[in-house]
């Protein structure tokens, strides 16, 4: 690791008129007009982001690259990411934005990379207590009539769940992590089973006669949670808000989503993945070749704009085929054992294991690599590719470096960013954070991973929005901004 | 005074107080604090009864979880014990304690105002002003400071025992009038209403909260659940559609077919929905038919429009206990007689009301407890009535879930495809054999049934087969016997590779003896002991590694020779001859329970044979049922409800019928108690 890489520096933010505006009364009234006046301002194509999970870390490697900002090398492990040198930032050394911020620790810190709660909620160390970035996003998207078909979706792998279920790395509220759609088939359904692309508008007549039926549904489900929410008093507003919200939002979309999107033109219905065994290891790489397809699709057919995906929850017990020769792990302290990542997370250094690491963080670039490749190749209805409005971020609840013995390293963090983001993030670079080799990586670099995530979601145009769950930050990480 | 539990018998206090003495003994348990030895005073005093009102207040605003050495609020005035903690820490910590009241003026000690939030608080409101729990607090205080400093109640009030019943109770529910359908319920409903179902394995999992029944109420659904389910209601209509129509006995009539599927839907919805539909509701559903008669694909639409609106409503999702407010018990609410048909009728059979019991709530015959448990007893003998019991048991046990298919390959690659659904097939006919058909239908029987021991499903993995440290097979040494050695089981509490003996052991504290066992500390895994030496077995690997220091052998003294009584069997329910290391297997151990006399065992078979009679069990076991019952964890309204299944539990050695039966019977069931 170049030791001389320069530390991310906290810009101070220039005084615009724009941002003092938003900062006071007057502001507060205006802002949906600037949001706005910035969607109309900004190119064509709506915003979009992909936020990834990886469990467990890389462990036995610092991070996906090392040298300066400028002149820096891949680490073997990050090698497929390569390809896409100049449209990504890679960080190594940041931390999760609980540590040294908020509570949590180990594991149970996986939902917090992308939330800033920390975790324990009801006593289970990986409850997050609070909602994800995503959910934050897809929300506000939904309430402003900007997110698609679908306000957001959490998609993944088939990792082995924490008891309780509660280990997921995505969360919709305190102690309600969501458990994602793991069957690329069903998760096709969801969008595309009544999708009408340009083949399908050869027969307006029953694109009518579906949107007619599932008005006539929604209608009468909308109505009918109107009247138990109103039922049950303010119970019903804490409790069914959502649910309600959701329903209507599905009503609004249903033109849009079949007749009205300006998509139609161009984006072609993707083939059902079908049915498969999708908990069989040995299917993994169908199932992502089938997610990215649905991500890249799902973004150019306009049905959402948020995307949360994880190659399996906290502390996954994640395998591949046969044929990636991934070392059988020995019994841990963890109590697992075999060709998975997890109990090789749990071993003391060895060959062997940094062997297993390899492996692993070398699938999860791979599959974020092809993703890319996706978003680059894909045009959306403005003719442009995806990944010119689309942000990735990927990152994983635990770090690592080459002499590590902490199995629950959470400094060191490595971090990945793809897309320009129509101008927003300056990329080809490689940022090293402040957290140190080992440990917890101390305030600062939670601190900024904390800024990070407030970046993406003002990315996403909600620039009223300066801090993420409890960490308390103010403001976007301006080293991405170059 | 006014006191709503009753005070412990003095037997109780005695053997609750040799209990103390065994947990003390072996390093203390995870959960309650437990106090000193049998000599020790405070160990043995009687609390008062206010006292014993507020800790029960204190335990359900959470005042313990916060306010501990490692808790967020362990830089405050105000720290309970730990567990397992001397006299002398649990006198200073009460003497600290005493510091924040105000002797001159109770209301304004910082012990009423801060959970109260009239004064900062970082946990925020607590205990909400004017609430009967304000009154509780109120009232020790008044007493504490009329009595001297740092009394024994006060100590007590510190560790917190309240040794009334054979098993730790814990007030820690959140309730709610909203109650989410599970899975099984909306499955055997659907089923009900219209003769076919979607898959369960479809439907989005409920969220899982620690071992033991389902928490449904005050749990909506995800939006992402709500599209999932979207999806899956969809395509089940789209799928059940044409048959739906036949059945609906439309295309037979004479009558305009507008008219008839109309009025079919509508019913639909009055018993999916558990109550009349409204007439909006009606008109709706008409007006999806509004074309019907026309053509046979367009009456299949419709009636597939109608079963994705009445399977999707909120109204058939959820279950509303709203009720009407009662004067002068702010905190509870009287249900109305159609919510205590579906209350009673979803416990006994997992679906909406009959006619019969719809009837019975209409003539305002259910507020009488005979008639609530003649109804009880007429349902749940029926077919989906036994179904609903065998769901019941297989959730207490935590294994309602299929997971033989998560287990590593080489462990299941030879059982076949049907492996799964016969072994969940033997785990009910077990449970249905012991409740139904046997002369034991109680919490003994359950787990110490054999009748599984002759299914296919069982012999296939009974059956001895390899050699060396592969041999696997039931031998002597196995002894299996109970649910708990059931392959359905296990696979619920087996981690995918290897033995489990914490997984194991942490489930059978909490879900057979109801004592919390709580998360590993962060560090858990870093503390652990290494330089392991050579030649132990896997046993003694095992507590070599959790043996660093106090904190972590004192919890795993709690859980894990449970867990280790099950170490031959692997991840499916083999049992494996030898220990990999050669050693002999040391299934052996001893635990502390409340009943004051430790458990010890030299075989699984034995702990079973041990915790199957245990009070401490068959107590744990009841409030299972009260919890299955109310969709939530307990709370300080519910003791007259937890004193009722204590003495049908105690008379009748856990019979799960006579539980339910005093369960229906109580006037807590037919009231819900609103959330603050």
């Amino acid at each position: 690791m170049t030791q001389n890489a320069k530390p991310l520096v906290r810009n101070v933010a220039g005084l615009s008129r724009r941002r003092v505006l938003t900062h006071t009364a007057l502001g507060a009234l205006l802002a949906p007009v600037l949001r706005k006046r910035d969607a109309l301002g900004a190119p064509s194509s709506p915003r979009r982001v992909i936020f990834i999970f990886s469990p467990n870390g890389p462990m036995s490697a610092c991070g996906p690259a090392s040298g300066t900002e400028t002149d820096f090398q891949f680490h073997d492990w990050w090698q497929p990411l390569a390809r896409h040198r100049a449209d990504g930032i890679f960080l190594s050394h940041m931390a999760i934005t609980g540590s040294g911020v908020v509570n949590g620790g180990g594991h149970g810190l996986g939902g917090q990379v992308f939330s800033g709660y920390g975790a324990g909620f009801g006593g289970n160390q990986y409850a997050n207590n609070g909602q994800t970035v995503d959910q934050l996003i897809g929300k506000r998207l939904e309430a402003e009539y900007r997110a698609g078909l679908v306000r957001s979706l959490v998609w993944g792998l088939v990792g082995t769940r924490q008891a309780g279920g509660t280990g997921e790395g995505y969360c919709a509220a305190p102690g309600r992590n969501i458990s994602p759609e793991t069957n690329p088939s069903r998760a096709w359904a969801q969008l595309f089973a009544r999708f009408m692309g340009p083949a399908g508008a050869a027969d307006p007549g029953q694109a009518d006669a579906f949107v007619a039926r599932d008005r006539s549904v929604l209608d009468f489900v909308s109505q009918n949670c109107a009247r138990v929410k109103s039922d049950l008093g303010a119970e019903g507003s804490r409790l069914l808000d959502d649910h309600c919200t959701t329903l209507r939002s599905m009503e609004k979309n249903l033109v849009s989503g079949l007749l009205g999107n300006p998509a139609l033109k161009v984006c072609r219905k993707p083939q059902d993945p079908g049915a498969g065994d999708w908990a069989n290891p040995e299917n993994v790489p169908t199932q992502m070749t089938a997610f990215n397809e649905l991500m890249a699709t799902t973004f150019a057919c306009e049905l959402s704009h948020v995307i949360a995906f994880q190659f399996g929850g906290q502390a996954a017990r994640n395998r591949l085929p046969d044929c990636f020769e991934v070392p059988t792990a020995p019994k841990a302290d963890s109590g697992d054992s075999g060709p998975a990542h997890h109990p090789w997370t749990h071993q003391r250094p060895s060959e062997e294991k940094t062997a297993a690491m390899r492996i692993f963080t070398n699938f999860y670039s791979t599959q974020v690599a092809l993703l890319v490749d996706k978003l680059k190749t894909t045009m959306d209805a403005y003719g442009k590719p995806l990944l010119d409005s689309t942000l990735v971020v990927w990152a994983s609840e635990l770090g690592g470096n080459e002499k590590n013995n902490d199995f629950h390293q959470t400094g060191s963090l490595p971090v990945v960013l793809f897309g320009r983001g129509q101008g927003v993030f300056k990329t080809g670079r490689y940022l090293r954070g402040k957290s140190g080799d080992s440990g917890n990586g101390g305030k600062e670099p939670g601190r900024d991973m904390a800024q990070l995530l407030v970046s993406a979601v003002q990315y996403m145009g909600l620039k009223d929005i300066k801090t993420v769950g409890a960490t308390g930050v103010d403001g976007p990480l301006q080293a991405l901004h170059g | 005074m006014s006191s709503l539990m009753p005070p412990p018998s003095p037997p109780i206090v005695v053997a609750f107080a040799a209990w103390l003495l065994t947990v003390s003994l072996t390093g203390g348990g995870c959960t309650a604090p437990r106090g000193a030895g049998p000599h020790d005073p405070v160990a043995t005093q009687k609390s008062t009864a206010t006292g014993a009102q507020l800790a029960a207040v204190l335990d359900e605003a959470g005042c313990r979880e916060c306010h501990n050495q490692n808790g967020e609020a362990s830089e405050s005035r105000l720290i309970f014990p730990r567990p397992g903690a001397s006299a002398h820490e649990i006198q200073t910590a009460s003497a600290t304690f005493w510091d924040l009241v105000d002797a001159q003026d109770p209301t304004k000690s910082r012990l009423f105002r801060k959970p109260t939030k009239r004064m900062m608080h970082e946990g925020g409101e607590r205990i909400v002003p004017g609430s009967p729990e304000e009154k509780i607090l109120l009232a020790w205080l008044t007493e504490a400071a009329a009595g001297p400093r740092n009394t024994l109640a006060m100590q007590n009030l510190m560790v917190s025992p309240r040794p009334v019943f054979s098993w730790p109770v814990r007030y820690q529910g959140r309730p709610s009038l909203l109650r989410r359908l599970s899975r099984d319920e909306l499955v055997a409903t659907v089923q009900l209403l219209i003769g076919v179902a979607p898959l369960r394995t479809d439907l989005p999992e409920e969220p899982h909260q620690g071992h033991g029944p389902l928490i449904t109420v005050g749990v909506p659904l995800l939006a992402t659940e709500i599209r999932s389910l979207q999806v899956v209601m969809d395509d089940f209509a789209l799928k059940v559609g044409p048959q739906v129509l036949m059945r609906s006995g439309c295309t037979l009539t004479l009558q305009p077919q507008r008219q008839c599927l109309g009025d079919w839907a509508t019913g639909l919805a009055a018993r999916a929905f558990r109550r009349k539909a409204f007439a909006q509701e009606a008109t709706a559903l008409h007006g999806m038919f509004a074309e019907a008669g026309k053509s046979e694909n367009g009456d299949v639409a419709a009636v597939q429009a109608a079963l994705s609106s009445i399977f999707l409503a909120p109204s058939f999702l959820y279950r509303e206990e709203i009720g009407t407010a009662i004067a002068g018990q702010p905190g509870l609410r009287a249900l109305r007689p159609d919510e205590i048909a579906s209350r009673l009728s979803f416990l006994a059979t997992l679906t909406p009301p009959d006619d019969a019991l719809l009837a019975a709530a209409k003539a305002g015959k259910l507020s009488d407890p005979d008639e609530r448990i003649r109804h009880f007893n007429r349902i749940a003998a029926t077919e989906r009535g036994r179904k609903a019991q065998a769901v019941f048991v297989l959730q207490w046990l935590g294994a309602n879930e299929a997971k033989l298919k998560l287990k590593s390959r080489k462990y299941n690659k030879e059982l076949g495809d049907d492996f799964e659904a016969s072994v969940r097939a033997s785990a009910e006919g077990a449970i249905r054999q012991v409740l139904f058909e046997s002369d034991q239908p109680t919490v003994a029987g359950l787990l110490s049934t054999t009748t599984y021991l002759q299914d296919e499903s069982m012999k296939k993995l009974s059956r001895p087969s390899g050699e060396g440290t592969q041999m696997v097979g039931d031998n002597e040494q196995t002894g299996r016997i109970g649910l708990m050695m059931h392959p359905q089981v296990l696979a619920a509490h087996t981690k995918e590779n290897g033995a489990s003996p914490f997984q194991i052991g942490a489930f059978l504290r909490e879900a057979l003896l109801c004592e919390p066992v709580p998360p590993p500390p962060v560090d858990a895994a870093a503390s652990a002991r290494t330089n392991e030496p050579s030649g132990l077995s896997t046993r003694q690997g095992l507590e070599f590694r959790t043996s660093a220091g106090r904190v972590c052998s004192g919890c795993h003294q709690s859980f894990a020779p449970l867990g280790y009584s099950f170490l031959p069997f692997d991840p499916v329910g083999r049992w494996v001859h030898k220990d990999p290391t050669g050693k002999p297997w040391d299934l052996s151990g001893t635990i502390a329970t409340s009943s004051g006399e430790p458990l010890r065992f030299g075989t699984p078979a034995e702990l079973m044979r041990g915790l199957a009679n245990h009070p401490q069990v068959l107590g744990c076991f009841a409030q299972a049922a009260l919890q299955w019952t109310l969709g939530r964890a307990l709370v300080t309204a519910d003791q007259p409800m937890v004193m009722a299944i204590n003495e049908a539990t105690t008379k009748t050695r856990g019979n799960l019928a006579a539980i339910f039966r005093a369960i229906v019977a109580t006037p807590g069931f037919v009231t819900v108690v609103a959330p603050r």
